[in-house]
């Protein structure tokens, strides 16, 4: 009798373990179908939001754009990360081609005063929003043209460049404020309580936005600072001349504080 | 650039009708602000007359929803929606 108990249980026991066994192996089989159909939707993802775009050739009769001598290709290409501002192409960035691709913001606008069909950039770019592009190729930027980029940060990589000029990018962890204004909730006139001139915007805490505009609206600017990236927003704008006779609107959305330094850039904005 | 609700003065040329959505989502500690949203609609609808070398959009049409988000803690969210139309001002209708 006790040999036939002894039987039992260690049937009982090998039963166990075979349905433990069977829990186990149904389990991974589950896990690993979850981590397939996971991967094959962030692999389809990343397919439907990648937007590359190569630039028509230039039309016929249409006047093409030329680089300087300097400009030349490059063993290692470079690559610089651009906030939104306004860079002067040949002493901010150097001279060349570039690759552009849109890191964060969703709704952002890049141009130069040469459009896409004649080798430059004026194009919708973003990192999110649909309908704007993701990458951009092939961009001519030339020596003493503006690059401006508004509500989208950049990665420019060359293709091919003027390797003796040194990018001259600003430093968002620079807080040496010698010369600037931090406005409050307001509107201002600039020439009246703000200088008129280039300035570094810099955001010191919480999160607003800037609008800006002069009376014959020829000159408007609008930013909203954050460094929330759900806010769609940046922590700086470099290189904004404004104008004398703007009105500037500063608007509060939670504890904001802002800091317009005036800009160190020399001989800026060709258009001024 | 001229962003209106209305017609423009005098003679413009048209260009092209252009859409643009913002959303602006509550936070932890701040209500949803449907400012914001507007401000960042118009700056988007700007943006895309710029790209067409526009000077102006007119009879912009502002509409906006205000809802929950999705998720376990779902949190207002207003969208705003807007479309107008970019011109050349001074030029030939």
């Amino acid at each position: 009798m006790k040999d036939l108990a002894e039987l039992a249980r260690k049937e009982r026991e090998k039963e166990q373990g075979r349905q433990k066994r069977k829990k186990v192996t149904t389990l991974i089989v589950i896990i690993a179908v979850i981590a397939l159909i996971a991967a094959a939707a962030i692999v389809a993802f990343t397919v439907m939001q990648r937007r590359d775009y190569e630039p028509p050739t230039p039309e016929p009769g249409v006047q093409t754009i030329t680089l300087s001598d300097e400009v030349t290709d490059l063993e290692t290409p470079l690559t610089f990360r651009l906030m939104p501002g306004n860079y002067l192409i040949g002493t901010d960035i150097p001279e060349g081609v570039y690759d552009l691709k849109a890191t964060n913001g969703d709704h952002g606008y890049v141009s130069t005063d040469i459009s896409s069909y004649e080798g430059g950039i004026n194009e919708l770019m973003g990192f999110g929003g649909t309908d704007y592009l993701k990458e951009f190729r092939n961009a001519w930027l030339v020596k003493g043209e503006v690059l401006q980029i508004e509500g989208v940060e950049l990665d420019l990589t060359t293709k091919k460049c003027a390797p003796s000029v040194e990018a001259r990018l600003p430093d968002i962890s620079d807080q040496t404020f010698i010369d600037g204004v931090t406005p409050v909730e307001g509107v201002y006139t600039i020439g009246n309580e703000i200088p008129a001139g280039t300035y570094d915007l810099f955001l010191l805490e919480g999160s607003g936005w800037i609008y800006c505009e002069t009376e014959d609206y020829s000159f408007s600017f609008y930013q909203f600072f954050s460094t929330d990236p759900e806010d769609d927003g940046f922590p700086a704008f470099y290189h904004l001349t404004i104008p004398e006779g703007t009105t500037m609107e500063v608007n509060d959305f939670e504890d904001f504080k802002l800091f317009m330094r005036a800009s160190t850039a020399e001989n800026f904005l060709k258009s001024e | 650039m001229y962003l209106s609700t209305g017609d423009a003065q005098g003679s413009y040329q048209v260009l092209d009708c252009i859409f643009a959505f913002d959303t602006c989502k509550e936070g932890l500690l701040r209500g949803s602000a449907p400012g914001k949203a507007f401000e960042g609609v118009k700056n988007q609808l700007q943006n895309k007359a710029k790209q067409l070398g526009a000077d102006a959009v007119i009879n912009c049409h502002f509409e906006y929803h205000s809802g929950l988000s999705e998720g376990l803690n779902p949190k207002k969210i207003v969208e705003v929606f807007a479309y107008g139309t970019a011109v050349i001002l001074g030029e030939k209708k």
